[in-house]
């Protein structure tokens, strides 16, 4: 049996037909200039924000930065998986805000791991199950019915509380020579925030942008109905989001009590704002303008850039705040056209 | 006869094996107490391409869906391959190697034809996926199999709705089916399109693959299948063999309507004044990509229907009219120009739309909130507050009017059947004293019993001065009331047809595409008159 | 017409004009949970029960039952707003500001209202007008109106009061008693009632209510869909910053951000609420009992000793447990 068909197509035809009601062809693909608009923003902020002070270029800075931007980012990749695979969907739409507050906890249960003398590594595994464990209750949750804004606004809640209690609201110094190694150390004379970064974006991007599993994923958040007719299942990917969600931020904690040597109750809060902006700003990167793990790091080292490059030129940090808020609206409006261009 | 679809085909259509691949027998299907399908059969036999044909809601899509798992049949057996198979879900429907072609394209937009073509199965190896191998194999996959050459990277979205549909063939057909169903595929598609597809569909019934075609043009399916199996009401209407040279279009078309077509009034159409204000007055009506220049007018007392095809723009009609979507033209009711829903309703327009589940009532809500929702004025107090009295005296009095059951104005209008809701709906309006009617495929999906009772209460507004604009594919509606018969084929209108010649094999020729406006009958040879396409040739 | 949305869940809507056991259980659940914190801290503390007590917890949850109730108008109306605290913050910080700048009460409480309502007419344009989802435009404003509390005031200073320079006519919003029921007891009470009648009793919430379930339809009926929605938003914002306007005659200042507390358990409270109802919907009744659970357990749990932290992991707990059995109730009446 030959692979091939056994048919003689008709002549095949390269340019669009029209079709036959009443109406023009369609454009043809998003130009290739709306994927730049966002690189075009990053590179702007850099260019500006160095012309206004020479320290921001300077290479501690820039270790900074990306040492705070690691954890927006490694807790942003998992939210951008969350929506990736929960969908735009007013409703059902796919968000998790109990991101932040993981974060927080892990960093706590592997300090006091840590202090009750627990090694290393068996704290370090701890912290993400018990992170990988709310993520399970999240997922659950979700996929028996209950709103995701709803289930991840609740274990918010109790997570947020259960790191209060546990410290009773006081710091959780982190002595540990793996910590500080994360914090300052360096492999082959790159610091290792630099490289933790760069390996878990290397495998997430790998995740999400070239398996099955990540192609599912997107298929599932556009079109349920089309998922489940091509033979997939949305509520293992929906519900595997939320456990991958709760990892990410697992890691990001670590990295941040490293970064604080301390793990800070309440740090949680703090953050969330920056990982959520992180996800949904992350579309701006993206021609097809849909959430990415490339467009949600670029998002995140911006946040973090201009949190820093305000710091450094003085500004008070409530300036920040408000430009944060601009931000999201900015996104939405690049969003929001998109929605009426194409015609569905 | 030259250009004769009926007997023209018989050189292009393979004849099929013998083996049977498909037979269902007995498939009953009932929703809500309903019965949708009894006792349906339907065989298949291996590199055939058998029509599947029946009015709105003989119950084509049932048994499809039936067949793909996404409806359990309450009672029959599927036999596939020589084998009796349950078909519980999409995925075992799959696994068997059953493929449909929806009408409602089930793509995801924002992915790239590359992708959505390998979705599910054969995305990568080991787990993992090459974009430009992805691309390479598309390319050469998607020529090969629809003949498609376009850019793999583009983006679903940014698709013609033939190339959405192509890539949709190309998926189905990579995936070696063993039965493949086309649920109205052509309707969306230009003259050359429809031949690519009917190349592509000979080409893989020449491979031995049994093909389901269900399409209401039945031109076509006169063109691509044998043997056609013609639904009526839920059951087998008969089955015919279109290259028997005794059989015609014209015996399709009557096992479709049955002889014996209920008129559910025989008055003569009705005398209308000229001189009065047309309740309804569209001007030069324009929806882009579904209708252009189309103009009518509805007036006081009469029943105009505009009925046609998937693809004709009948289904685009209702909402631009009634002001909910855009449009190019104009409206008016009663002489006053409309541009929004609200205007719509304030000038008395009323709007039954097709999606009543959606768009009709409100489903949480109860009978009593539902019927006052258009005429909140008549209700209210000071301007502010909801009497709840007046409210409920209302509800009580269109529930008695519309039979409306159960009687309870409480009671929450999820629960009601079908039919019941669409009386709620119409009472809606009739308690806002509305003069023009937008009914927009009314009686689908319901009952006998409240059917005659909408048709009773159609009949009561119109004597009673009302116009109504039917917007309906249901041809027996049509003919039971209709005044005036306006066509739509491919966003125009065909023919505007009075009530004496509006019979239903006539209309639902029109509306497939014939040309003439000859009676097929007194041509001598019975078949009906060519298509444009043909005689262009 | 195919229609291929039959093949997508089922509408979650009572089979039945009798209630089932099973629905009777999922609109009970509140008030059960309601009344099993009641028993439970009456065996644990005996001042629990004591009148006090409870009034004390009455006063305490008024700021709350306030945000819950303008939360309750919003989530109606098909949507949910994120930055009611900042609309509470706006009130407290423009009330303060104007007393202390020595205006009359009258003045303080007007340009308190109007100040915090400035959040839900930026909110209802766009989510009305652009047509950007609720959850993120509110989120947006939470972010800017945070910062422009921050600005405001200068990098987040308080407002202090002193006693003896804030006029009665305000001190009383915050302070007073009427017939020994606490002034924002009765604010709360009163503001209640005419949320309700607003939702239940008016054209304007019968239209709201349609349209935040199926807006199209509801315009297909001829309303304005759009103008009611916004107007959701704004009355909401307008009834947030009035709670503001109490919380600050109580507090006798401002101090920035302490409106963010309430948007959380406002939304729980709302949602708890909507068990309630035989469809679900948000009503003012149901959240005023999410209030009083939250309330309750938050006094219950310092009663017998267990720090605030506590306090919002049951709160957290509460909200999860009601949900989930909510959603497994109603997959177990839709299966059968």
């Amino acid at each position: 049996m030959s692979t091939a068909l056994e048919t003689s197509p008709p002549t095949p035809t390269t340019t669009p037909s029209p079709t036959s009601a009443p109406g023009g062809p369609r454009r043809r693909g998003t130009p290739a200039w709306v994927g730049a608009i966002g690189y075009l923003v990053v590179l702007a902020e850099v260019v500006l924000f160095s012309l206004a002070t020479d320290r921001f270029l300077a290479p501690e800075n820039l270790f900074n930065i990306v040492s705070q931007g690691a954890v927006y980012a490694i807790a942003g990749f998992g939210l951008a998986v969350v929506i990736i695979t929960g969908g735009d969907d007013v409703i059902k739409g796919g968000i998790d805000l109990s991101t932040g507050v993981l974060a927080g906890l892990s960093g706590i249960v592997a300090a006091v791991a840590i202090q009750a003398g627990l090694p290393t590594p068996a704290a370090v595994l701890l912290a993400l199950a018990v992170s990988a464990l709310f993520g399970l209750v999240n997922g659950t949750a979700v996929v028996l019915g209950v709103r995701p804004l709803l289930t991840t606004l609740a274990t918010m809640g109790i997570v947020g509380s259960v790191t209060f209690v546990a410290t009773d609201n006081v710091k959780i110094p982190l002595n540990d020579p793996f910590f500080d190694w994360l914090r300052g150390g360096d492999v082959l004379g790159v610091p290792t925030p630099v490289v933790v970064l760069l390996g878990v974006y290397l495998v997430m991007s790998a995740l999400v942008g070239g398996s099955t599993w990540g192609l599912r994923s997107y298929a599932v958040g556009q079109n349920p109905v089309a998922a489940t007719v091509a033979g997939i299942r949305p509520t293992r990917y929906i519900a595997g989001s939320y456990i991958v969600s709760a990892l990410l931020a697992g890691i990001a904690g670590l990295l941040l009590a490293s970064r604080l040597s301390a793990a800070v109750p309440g740090i949680g809060g703090q953050i969330l704002l920056d990982i959520v902006l992180a996800g949904f700003m992350s579309v701006v990167f993206s021609r097809r303008l849909v959430v990415s793990i490339t467009g949600t790091l670029m998002s995140a080292l911006f946040v973090a850039a201009l949190a820093n490059g305000f710091t450094l030129l003085g500004v008070e940090s409530q300036w920040v705040g408000a430009v944060k808020g601009l931000l999201i609206l900015l996104v939405l409006a690049v969003a929001a056209i998109r929605e009426r261009t194409v015609r569905r | 006869m030259a250009n004769n679809p009926v007997t023209d085909h018989a050189s292009t259509v393979p004849a099929p094996q013998t083996e049977l691949a498909l037979s269902m027998r007995g498939i009953t299907k009932s929703f809500n107490g309903v019965t949708v399908l009894r006792g349906v059969n339907l065989d298949l036999s291996a590199g055939e391409v058998r029509g599947l044909v029946g009015e709105n809601g003989a119950g084509k899509s049932t048994l499809i869906k039936i067949l793909t798992g996404l409806y359990t049949a309450d009672a029959g057996s599927i036999v596939f391959n020589g084998e009796n198979v349950t078909i519980s879900s999409p995925a075992d429907a799959e696994r068997l190697g059953i493929h449909v072609i929806h009408q409602d394209r089930h793509l995801a937009g924002r992915l790239t034809v590359a992708e959505q073509l390998y979705l599910g199965h054969g995305e990568g190896s080991r787990g993992f996926v090459s974009r430009r191998g992805l691309a390479r194999r598309a390319r050469r996959d998607l020529q090969a199999a629809v003949g498609l050459d376009i850019d793999p990277g583009l983006l679903i979205d940014d698709l013609t709705v033939a190339e959405q549909q192509l890539v949709q063939i190309a998926r189905a057909v990579l995936t070696r089916p063993r039965l493949l169903v086309l649920d109205e595929p052509t309707a969306p598609l230009a003259a050359q399109e429809v031949e690519r597809l009917f190349g592509t569909v000979r080409g893989l019934a020449g491979q031995g693959i049994p093909i389901l075609y269900i399409s209401h043009y039945l031109q076509e399916v006169a063109q691509i299948a044998r043997r056609v199996t013609v639904l009526r009401n839920g059951a087998n209407a008969g089955e015919l063999d279109l290259s028997d040279p005794g059989t015609e279009l014209a015996d399709v078309v009557e096992l479709m309507i049955g002889r014996g077509v209920e008129e559910f009034s025989d008055h003569d159409q009705r005398r209308t004044d000229a001189r009065a204000t047309p309740l309804l007055e569209v001007t030069d009506l324009s929806v882009p990509g579904l209708i252009e220049g189309l103009s009518l007018t509805v007036r006081p007392g009469e029943i105009v229907a505009v009925t046609g095809l998937v693809g004709s723009g009948a289904e685009a009609l209702a909402d631009a009219i009634t002001g909910n979507t855009r449009h190019g033209g104009t409206v008016a009711v009663a002489g006053k120009p409309v541009r929004s829903a609200r205007g719509f309703v304030a000038a008395g327009g009323a709007y039954v739309p097709a999606d009543r589940r959606r768009d009709g009532v409100l489903m949480r809500h109860s009978i009593r909130e539902n019927l006052s929702l258009a005429s909140l004025g008549a209700v209210t107090r000071l301007g502010l507050f909801i009497d709840r009295a007046a409210d409920r005296s209302v509800a009580v009095d269109q529930v008695r009017r519309l039979d409306i059951r159960p009687t309870d104005p409480e009671a929450v209008v999820g629960t009601l059947s079908g039919g019941n809701q669409q009386k709620v709906v119409l009472g809606r309006w009739l308690a806002a004293g509305s003069r023009v009617f937008v009914l927009d495929s009314p009686t689908a999906g319901v009952d006998i019993g409240s059917r005659a009772h909408i048709y009773t209460q159609i009949n009561e507004l119109v004597d009673q001065g009302a116009g109504i604009l039917l917007i309906t594919l249901d041809l027996e509606e049509l003919t039971g009331l209709a005044d005036r018969t306006i066509v739509l084929y491919r966003g125009r209108i065909r023919a505007e047809l009075p009530r004496r010649d509006a019979g239903s094999d006539r209309v639902l020729a029109l509306a497939a595409g014939a040309t003439r406006e000859a009676d097929p009958y007194h041509t001598g040879s019975g078949a009906l008159p060519a298509t444009e396409s043909e005689t262009s040739r | 017409m195919s229609d291929t949305r039959t093949a997508a869940a089922p509408v979650a809507v009572p089979r039945s004009p009798r209630p089932s056991a099973t629905e009777l259980a999922s609109r009970l659940l509140a008030p059960l949970v309601l009344g099993v914190i009641l028993l439970v801290f009456s065996l644990m503390s005996k001042n629990f029960l004591q009148a006090d007590n409870l009034l004390q917890v009455l006063n305490q949850s008024a700021i709350l039952a306030l945000a819950a109730a303008a939360m309750t108008i919003v989530v109606r109306a098909g949507g949910i707003d994120l930055s009611i605290g900042v609309s509470l913050d706006l009130g407290a910080l423009a009330a303060a500001a104007l007393i202390a700048d020595g205006y009359v009460p009258g003045v303080a409480v007007v340009g308190g209202v109007l100040f915090g309502l400035t959040a839900g007419l930026v909110n209802a344009f766009l989510i009305v007008v652009l047509r950007i989802r609720a959850f993120l435009a509110t989120l947006s404003i939470w972010f800017i109106g945070t910062s422009l509390q921050q600005v405001l005031t200068g990098g987040g200073a308080p407002i202090y009061l002193p006693k003896s320079t804030v006029p009665d006519g305000f001190a009383v919003l915050g302070n007073g008693t009427v017939g020994g029921l606490p002034v924002p007891v009765l604010f709360a009470v009163v503001v209640a009632l005419v949320a309700w009648i607003a939702l239940d009793r008016s054209r304007w919430g019968r239209v709201l209510t349609a349209a935040g379930e199926q807006p199209s339809a509801t315009r297909i009926a001829g309303r304005l869909t759009g103008l009611s929605v916004a107007g959701a938003y704004v009355l909401a914002s307008a009834l947030a910053a009035l709670a503001g306007v109490i919380l600050a005659s109580r507090t006798y200042g401002f101090i920035p951000a302490s409106g963010q507390l309430y948007v959380l358990d406002a939304i729980g409270a709302v949602f708890i609420g909507a068990t309630l109802s035989k469809l679900g919907r948000p009503n003012l009744l149901g959240t005023m009992v999410g209030v009083l659970i939250f309330a309750l357990l938050a006094n219950g749990m310092n009663l017998i000793g267990l720090s605030f932290y506590w306090q919002g992991l049951a709160r957290g707990l509460a909200l999860l447990l009601v949900l989930l059995t909510s959603v497994l109730l109603a997959r177990h009446r839709a299966t059968r």
